[in-house]
């Protein structure tokens, strides 16, 4: 069975006329890693924010399905919890709240809505330890608010950790690279690939071929005007770079 | 004495009850009652044409009579226990003093062992008073012109006078009962005398069944010697039909550390005012609070903070969380007073408005006469922000539960004022049940 | 540059540091002291004017007399005797001048002496060409900065002369004295006026209601732009003399003007009443900028004399989409009560004021705003600089409040205060007041003293200590200085190192 099955999306904003997505079809498999790339305004972020269940957004038509449930039936976190994740392009800060007990309510939540026991404390801490080590973490950067005063790109490592921590199925990560400079974006990339497994999938988002020399995917998506113009392996991605996406635009417009 | 001849049922009540009331009350002529009932007839009960009572009208809000209580009442020894129990401070290390509708009860408190502290009700204590009582108790209040204050003076059945010498190693709480019955008022008086040098830590509960229906009037007077340090946390969770009236005093020698936080989830209306003024220099006082109200609770927190010397801090940093229809008011006054020079002065009030029809006031005030000072304050309202809610629930935080996260979050800035870190995990616990507490009516 | 020129002109004043505080000496013609319904009709006889705006006097008049004189301001004053003032004065030679030419040549030399371009050459011979096409106005205008400036100039309680009357009616714009707009455009003047200060607003825009003389009126038609910056300059005279001018602004729909206004007085050891009342609309998708740079005699060192200058102004953003800004530089009168506010009524209508006030010597000054949002997504912003020296006292006081069905209503409001010396006090009141929990409020203040570390820096540069402070000033009221057109800018920043002469060392 797939993880994710889209098909026939059509997504516009609340409130307004223009359609974002057009009609998307994409089949994701366990153990797969997909490439969506895409010029600014192409829709890629609309297609996180939908996976990921924001308000805001409105699917006029078609469906996605997540392990053979409706995805577009279910709340914010029931989506989190059945082992959806996405790295957000711009993790929000979140005043007052330390980091690890963010980390530390969000898999407790996950879990008890997954009818597992709650992670004890201690074992909390020694999971939360070995993954920052891994992603080069200071262990004071978890003491601190949820992303307050953090760099840009100890936000984008700190969304890794917290992929790792909380062990998803579907892991949407959108436009990572941004923002991060070469020594950062190993980093990351080490920290992604470390979780590539035979039963997770991985959407990667991004506008640059350079993430995807880190991240190789199985299978690169142009996405322009809200529609996959074009589909391939990971070969496409340096096709894209070479001749742009010009001439892919023109397909969709 | 009649110079209002429209009085509400309340206020009538209040000036023609005293005659009857007078013989059942602790009696001393330091008490001053008659001058204080005097001062309430012309008074009257504040209403929202003057102007620091603009957002709450207790003329309207004190809403029928509500006769003084002055008998010691039978009371459910096991409801009071077990009301007591639901104090916040239980865990911590403490002596208590229990007061049940208006009367200090032995029985059921653990006073401190004779030291440092020295602790009488006053009640008992009228007849035959120390002198650090009977001089001091109504010297920092300025009744004259504070209805709340006057009609606690005339009416005051019992409080606490407390008197720190040294270090007072434990800290004391003083837990105010209130049980169900009959309409009434409830007029508690108390005074903390803080030694030079000597420390306290003072924790104040107020609790009632949330079917008592009754005016509790607080007046607290502290005066602290210099160096002192006084650390004060009250919680305030009277019934949901009460109406909570309390002045704090504060006269603050030289060197003197003034702490006092008030955490607010209680009483139909509440008006909490803080009055402080400096009378020595490189002293700090540090005033803070939160507010979590729901359904159509009114709350008000209004400071005065007189920099009537050089050389001195203020800070203050109030929190309201207000949903459904909820009101909550903060007024907030520094006074720089002239050659009260090199003052530092900070105030914040903020608002997370979380029902569509809460309603948040606020009058921060600056009234500055000395020209080298740094003073500043904030004022900001705002609904939960749904970016921050979609991150945490995108991370698998239901809905309720990363309301709760935001909510203790942003009351956290507050609580941070607090020294006592047990006291503070305490609060912030508090902070993070309330919104199923108050959603499920537990 | 700006701020060496502003150390030149202090230098350049003599003792007598009002520099608008000559007298002029004109014969004028003065209602007789006292209020009361006979003057009020005396004043509406003396403007011809129809029998209903003289029965709208009478009924302000009769409730005023009902009225107290606010005093919850923090302002400090004898009682004011409003028995033992003159409510109209009017120099006895501009009874409805034709032309400059009729104009009294001494009433031009004080426009001169005010530094208003009417006193060229080149105006005259405009208003000459009154009513004929004139190509000289386009070529030979006088330029004020950038642009153009047509001018409407009060004389105690007399419009004398509005100007480029003619270029303005080519684009449908009114710009003329309020007495020409009650006979020439009674319809707009019977829906507008009063319709955002009521009659009985409050003690002195009631009395202003009964015995206004004069004041300028605009209206801007559908869809234009003003073609130029309209400006009224008041001038109070005459000894004992109350002047109560009214103001009406009209920006119909997708409109847009700018206006501003100007105000000086001579010196005198009485006080003098101003109170005026100024009412802004603007329709759908219009907007008004309204900037005033006050500088009314503020009286003596001592505080004997000076202008009160009790002023209700508000805008009323009636259509959606619409704007109001003010902007005003206070820098004069004894005392200063005034809080030029907005009623943000149509859904994402956007209110903003902008202020300067300065108080020195024994000046009192309690200014501020009001923002009332009751449309939906209505915003507004406040930046308020205030800067106390010498024995005076400044207050900020204002008001932002958004009514229950205002969803989304947004404000962002810095009130700074700056301190010089340690006599006289600064005080922040502001009402904070949301009703609904869409509101996103923010509200910040300071108040402090011209740092030492800066004061240091500059003096180290070279400056004196009164440069130093000059130019620190100028830098501490910045963000309010560019909301002001350009014409008024450099001549603020003079007047800014002007009025706070004297106030250090």
């Amino acid at each position: 069975m797939s993880i994710l099955d889209i098909k026939n999306l059509h997504v516009k904003i609340e409130d307004e006329d223009t359609e974002i997505l057009r009609g998307i079809d994409l089949t994701v498999n366990p153990g797969e890693v997909h490439a969506i790339m895409g010029p600014n305004g192409s829709g890629k972020s609309t297609l996180s924010y939908v996976l990921s269940g924001k308000d805001d957004y409105e699917v006029t038509d078609g469906s996605i399905t997540y392990k053979g449930e409706d995805l577009l039936e279910m709340e914010v976190d029931e989506r989190a919890s059945a082992g959806v994740f996405l790295a957000f392009q711009y993790p929000i800060e979140i005043p007052g709240v330390p980091t690890m007990t963010f980390l530390r309510t969000a898999l407790n939540a996950q879990r008890k809505a997954r009818g597992e026991e709650e992670l004890t404390t201690p074992a909390f801490m020694k999971l939360v330890r070995e993954k920052s080590q891994m992603l080069k973490i200071r262990q004071e950067m978890l003491k601190r608010p949820v992303n307050v005063g953090f760099s840009g790109g100890e936000k984008k490592r700190a969304e890794i950790l917290q992929m790792a921590v909380l062990e998803p199925s579907l892991c949407v990560l959108d436009e990572t690279d941004s923002g991060l400079d070469i020594d950062a974006l190993k980093i990351v990339a080490e920290g992604v690939n470390a979780l590539r497994s035979p039963d997770r999938a991985m959407v990667v988002i991004t506008h640059y071929q350079r993430l995807l020399e880190y991240i190789v995917p199985d299978y690169v998506h142009v996405l322009s005007h809200g529609r996959i113009v074009k589909s391939g392996g990971k070969e496409l991605a340096l096709e894209l770079e070479e001749s742009g996406y010009e001439s892919f635009t023109e397909q969709a417009a | 004495m009649s110079a209002n001849p429209n009085r509400t049922p309340a206020e009538e009540t209040f000036v023609s009850g005293f005659a009857a009331a007078e013989a059942a009350l602790p009696s001393a002529d330091w008490l001053k009652r008659k001058q204080a009932l005097a001062a309430f007839s012309e008074l009257g009960l504040p209403h929202r044409r003057i102007e620091a009572w603009k957002y709450t009208d207790l003329r309207n809000l004190v809403d029928g009579a509500y006769p003084a209580q002055t008998e010691t009442t039978l009371v459910d020894v096991e409801q009071v226990q077990s009301l007591a129990q639901q104090s916040i401070f239980g865990d911590l290390g403490r002596s208590t003093a229990v007061f049940v509708d208006g009367r200090f009860r032995s029985e059921l408190s653990s006073l401190p062992s004779k030291g440092a502290i020295e602790l009488l009700s006053i009640s008992d204590a009228a007849e035959n008073a120390p002198d650090w009582l009977s001089n001091t108790l109504g010297t920092v209040v300025p009744q004259e012109d504070d209805a709340v204050s006057a009609l606690n003076t005339a009416y005051m059945s019992d409080g606490a006078a407390i008197h720190i010498t040294g270090e007072s190693k434990e800290p004391l709480e003083l837990v105010f009962v209130h049980s169900a019955g009959q309409p009434r008022t409830v007029s508690q008086r108390v005074l903390v005398v803080v030694d030079a040098g000597a420390s306290c830590e003072l924790f104040e509960t107020h609790i009632a069944p949330a079917d008592a229906r009754y005016v509790s009037t607080v007046v607290t007077e502290v005066v602290l010697g210099d160096g002192a340090t006084f650390d004060h946390v009250k919680t305030q969770r009277d019934g949901a039909e009460a109406v909570h009236l309390a002045n704090l005093h504060a006269k603050l020698g030289a060197d003197a550390t003034f702490n006092s936080f008030s955490a607010t989830t209680g009483g139909r209306v509440s008006r909490q005012q803080a009055f402080v003024e400096y009378a020595g220099e490189h002293t700090t006082a540090n005033i803070s609070g939160v507010y979590l109200l729901s359904g159509t609770q009114h709350g008000d927190s209004t400071l005065v903070v007189d920099h009537a010397v050089p050389n001195c801090v203020s800070r203050e940093m109030f929190k309201l969380v207000l949903d459904d229809q909820a009101r909550g008011i903060f007024q907030g006054k520094v006074m720089v007073r002239p050659h009260a020079q090199k003052t530092d002065g900070k105030q914040m009030a903020q608002a997370l408005l979380l029902g569509p029809d809460a309603e948040f006031d606020s009058k921060p005030e600056l009234e500055i006469f000395a020209d080298d000072v740094v003073c500043g304050h904030g004022a900001t309202a705002g609904e939960l922000d749904e970016e921050l809610l979609f991150y945490l629930r995108a991370r698998g935080i239901p809905k309720d539960q990363a309301m709760a996260l935001l909510i203790a979050a942003f009351v956290g800035e507050a609580v941070e004022e607090v020294s006592n870190e047990a006291v503070r995990d305490a609060l912030n616990e508090m902070a993070t049940n309330w919104l199923t507490t108050h959603k499920t009516g537990a | 540059m700006a701020d060496l020129e502003t150390i030149e002109r202090v230098k350049e004043i003599d003792v007598d540091k009002y520099k608008y505080g000559f007298k002029t000496e004109i014969e004028s013609e003065l209602a007789p002291k006292g209020l009361s319904e006979d003057i009020v009709r005396f004043i509406s006889a003396k403007k011809d004017e129809p029998e209903w705006m003289l029965e709208w006097r009478l009924d302000a008049f009769r409730r005023w007399q009902t009225m107290e004189e606010p005093e919850w301001a923090r302002v400090d004053y004898p009682k004011i005797d409003f028995q033992d003032l003159h409510y109209y004065a009017a120099p006895k030679t501009t009874e409805g001048p034709k032309s400059l030419d009729e104009v009294d040549p001494q009433l031009l030399e004080t426009y001169a002496k005010l530094g208003i371009p009417l006193k060229e050459q080149e105006l005259l011979a405009g208003v000459r060409k009154r009513g004929e096409p004139s190509q000289l106005d386009d070529a030979d205008a006088p330029s004020y900065g950038s642009g153009k400036v047509a001018i409407d100039a009060v004389f105690d309680s007399v419009s004398v002369v509005t100007t480029f009357k003619e270029e303005l009616a080519k684009a449908g714009v009114i710009f003329c004295s309020i007495s020409e707009a009650i006979k020439e455009h009674p319809d707009l003047v019977k829906k507008y006026l009063g319709s955002v200060v009521p009659k009985s607003d409050n003690f002195y825009a009631t009395l202003n209601s009964a015995v206004f003389s004069d004041g300028s009126f605009v209206y801007i038609p559908k869809g234009t732009r003003c073609p130029m910056e309209l400006s009224t300059y008041f001038r109070i005279n005459e000894e004992n003399t109350g002047q109560f001018e009214r103001t009406l602004i009209i920006a119909d729909e997708g409109s847009y003007v700018s206006y501003l206004e100007g105000c000086t007085a001579p010196m005198r050891d009485e006080n003098q009443l101003h109170a005026a009342v100024v009412e802004l609309v603007t329709l759908d998708d219009a907007e008004i900028k309204y900037s005033t740079v006050q500088n009314w005699y503020p009286g003596d060192a001592d505080g004997k004399g000076g202008i009160y200058n009790f002023v209700t102004k508000r805008g009323d953003c009636r259509g959606k989409n619409s704007k109001i800004s003010w902007t005003q530089v206070e820098t004069g009168s004894a005392i200063t009560w005034k809080y030029p506010s907005c009623i943000l009524r149509g859904d994402n209508s956007q209110g903003e004021f902008y202020s300067i006030a300065i108080s020195n010597g024994r000046q009192q000054v309690d200014s501020g705003t009001k923002m009332i949002h009751l449309g939906k997504n209505t915003s507004s912003r406040i930046i308020s600089k205030g800067i106390s020296a010498g024995r005076s006292s400044n207050t900020y006081r204002g008001l932002v409040s958004a009514h229950r069905k205002a969803t989304n209503a947004r404000n962002f409001t810095q009130c700074d205060s700056l301190l010089i010396g340690d006599a006289c006090g600064a005080h922040t009141v502001p009402y904070i007041e949301a009703k609904n929990s869409s509101a996103t409020f923010e509200h910040e203040a300071t108040t402090s003293k011209i740092s030492d570390d800066q004061m240091f820096y500059a003096q180290q540069r070279g400056l004196n200590e009164e440069e130093a402070v000059a130019l620190i000033v100028n830098g501490f009221v910045r963000d309010v200085l560019q909301q002001l057109p350009m014409e008024f800018m450099a001549e603020t920043q003079k007047l800014i190192g002007i009025s706070l002469e004297g106030s250090v060392g």
